[in-house]
């Protein structure tokens, strides 16, 4: 989900595993993105990287850990909880961030979604 | 270029040789095995390099970081196997390449080992390749180092092994050799008291004692028969000078006919029986030449070769020489030969050996020459010349010839001798005999001396004439009468009377010839003397 003013309207999966992993730091139109991760060891994260890249939490952990000295990229900032995340996004026109469906409101934008298993 | 000589230095040398060969064909053969197999697992060694490097690689790459790739290099390049390292961004939609961070030598393409990044989140999409190049230089000089320690190694051993060897060639092969040929050097072959054993280690069953044992045996063989040979050749020598002493110094000529009846051998007392003084060769040297007889001689020679008859036989034989006639006493012996090769009868070789016996036979021939002649008139005696008379009637009885006899019978002898003596008797006797021999002088006459003043003459013809007979007969008479000087003053005269018989018709036997030519004289000399009477004409008359 995005904030309502933002001009994308639907993202790829691959734009959102660029963004999150930290290739770019833009949304695809140019505009800077702020992604937002949801507090860790949270199921709701877990499940979020496991269905974008099919890896574990602890994994993405190393990533970054990898890339914390030498990298330009940097990592998501954190998000409190789901509201925490929802406010941001409502507030920040650049943030991007990730919730389940069930609390969708209107005050965003969803940009992709993920099948149902 | 002069090499020793020595066997052990050769051998080592040759061993050194070839060992170098060999370490050198070696270690270039396993040099260039050894840089393909170094090559082979420095690529393995980088390829897994790359592998160790891929995630971060693929995350520089999909992050297009730069610090990150060029860490990730600088790293790589560190290890010396690596020359060069190179990470490659894709392509983006605007053709251009995000990232190319390179570093070090990447001009060789193809040997570079490139890995394809994978796109750390999405599978089976490549974001970006990594290359590494291995550094030949680096494997090159690995591969020569080892080349060197192992050529050096090689090298080492060889020279090790050419040493030990020659070591042991000349302790077990040189040493022995040399000692075997120095004491082969002491050798002469000419002495046999310096051909001793040579000296071998005994107990030692290697091929120098063998060998130096069969020398010894060889050598006491040798020594053996060399004595042998040289004592009999001193024998035989020894043997041979007095052969050859008693052949040159023999008063016999001694010489050796071939089956031609030519001179093989002869020794100098043959050699100065048919040679002049001062004359140097033989005349001939087919020895039948030499001699005077020479169909009786060949008969003889060939008698002699033939195996029925005795293999010796003796002849005299004369010989002129020069002026000189003399006679040898030849004894002929044919060879029993002693060649094992049977020759045929005709090759036999004879010795002949020779006396001169001139002397003897001049003085048999002087014997038998007074036996048979009177020794005043040197006549025939009455025994030898009746002998002589009787062959010859047989002859001419034989031959269907005639023997006139005529017996002669001086006349007025007696007072000669008592008027003038012995002597003058003598003188006439010899000349009254010389003046017969002068009427027949021919071979096959015959002159006798009955003895005092009776002689016998008589003639062998082939064709009897009364009238020649009688002519010759008168001619003799005349011859008779003539006066005889018995000292330069003093001449004598004498007559004859003769009577005749012609054999065989007055008579074939001796006896009756004699006794008719007898009857005639006597019927001269009855019937006044001086007178020639045939016995025909008595015969008739009676």
């Amino acid at each position: 989900m995005v904030n309502k003013s933002n001009s994308i309207n639907a993202l790829s999966k691959r734009e959102v595993i660029d963004i999150y992993m930290g290739r770019y730091l833009t949304f695809p139109d140019g505009e800077m993105s702020q992604p937002l991760d949801l507090p860790a060891q949270s199921t709701l994260k877990n499940d979020f990287y496991q269905q974008l890249v099919n890896k574990s939490e602890q994994k993405i952990n190393a990533y970054w850990a990898r890339l914390l000295f030498s990298g330009r990229a940097k990592p998501p900032s954190q998000a409190t909880s789901v509201e925490d995340a929802l406010n941001k996004v409502k507030a920040s026109k650049f943030a991007i961030g990730y919730i389940p469906k069930s609390q969708i409101t209107d005050a965003v934008k969803v940009v992709y979604q993920f099948d149902e298993n | 270029m002069k090499i020793s000589q020595k066997l052990y230095i050769r051998v080592a040398l040759s061993i050194a040789i070839v060992a170098v060969v060999v370490s050198i064909f070696f270690s270039i053969l396993s040099y260039y095995s050894s840089l393909k197999e170094k090559k082979n697992t420095n690529h393995l060694l980088v390829q897994q390099l790359a592998q160790t490097m891929e995630k971060t690689a693929a995350i520089a790459a999909y992050l297009n970081d730069h610090e990150l790739s060029q860490e990730i290099i600088n790293g790589l390049l560190r290890n010396d196997l690596v020359q060069g390292a190179s990470i490659e961004g894709e392509v983006n939609p605007q053709g251009e390449t995000d990232l190319f961070i390179a570093s070090g030598s990447i001009n060789k393409q193809k040997e570079a080992v490139s890995i394809k990044l994978i796109h750390p989140f999405i599978e089976e999409t490549i974001i970006g390749i990594l290359s590494i190049y291995p550094d030949d230089n680096f494997i090159q000089q690995q591969a020569q180092s080892s080349l060197e320690k192992e050529f050096l190694l090689m090298l080492i051993h060889s020279i090790i092994i050419a040493f030990f060897v020659s070591l042991v060639v000349r302790k077990w092969l040189t040493q022995p050799i040399q000692s075997l040929t120095d004491s082969f050097a002491a050798i002469d072959p000419t002495a046999p008291e310096t051909m001793k054993m040579l000296a071998f280690k005994q107990g030692k069953r290697d091929e120098i004692s063998r060998l130096t044992q069969g020398i010894n045996a060889l050598m006491h063989e040798l020594q053996l028969t060399i004595s042998n040979e040289q004592e009999l050749r001193k024998k035989t020598q020894e043997l041979e000078a007095k052969f050859r002493l008693i052949f040159e110094q023999a008063s016999a000529g001694i010489c050796l006919l071939d089956e031609k009846n030519n001179i093989t051998t002869f020794n100098p007392a043959f050699k100065h029986y048919f040679t002049m003084p001062g004359e140097e060769e033989l005349s001939s040297l087919h020895f039948p030449s030499l001699l005077n007889n020479v169909e009786e001689l060949q008969a003889l020679l060939i008698d002699i070769r033939s195996e029925k008859n005795p293999p010796q036989a003796t002849l005299d034989i004369e010989c002129k020489v020069g002026h000189r006639t003399i006679w040898l006493h030849c004894l002929f012996v044919r060879l029993a030969d002693q060649r094992k090769i049977q020759r045929d009868a005709h090759e036999h070789l004879i010795e002949v050996i020779l006396h001169d016996v001139t002397e003897r036979a001049e003085r048999e021939f002087q014997t038998r020459f007074e036996a048979d002649h009177d020794p005043l008139t040197d006549l025939l005696n009455r025994r030898a010349g009746e002998k002589r008379l009787k062959k010859a009637l047989r002859d001419c009885i034989k031959h269907r010839h005639y023997l006139v006899l005529m017996m002669i019978d001086l006349d007025k002898f007696k007072p000669i001798n008592d008027t003038y003596g012995h002597e003058a008797g003598d003188k006439v006797l010899t000349t009254t005999a010389q003046r017969l021999k002068k009427h027949f002088n021919q071979e096959t006459d015959i002159c006798i001396r009955l003895g005092g003043d009776e002689f016998i003459v008589a003639q062998q013809i082939k064709t009897y004439d009364k009238a020649t007979s009688n002519g010759q007969a008168l001619a003799m008479l005349n011859e008779i009468k003539q006066d005889i000087y018995i000292s330069e003053d003093i001449k004598c005269a004498v007559g004859a009377s003769i009577g005749i018989a012609v054999g065989p018709n007055d008579g074939d036997e001796l006896i009756e010839l004699m006794l008719n030519v007898d009857k005639m004289l006597y019927h001269v000399k009855e019937t006044g003397r001086g007178k020639i009477a045939f016995y025909d004409e008595f015969k008739a008359n009676k």
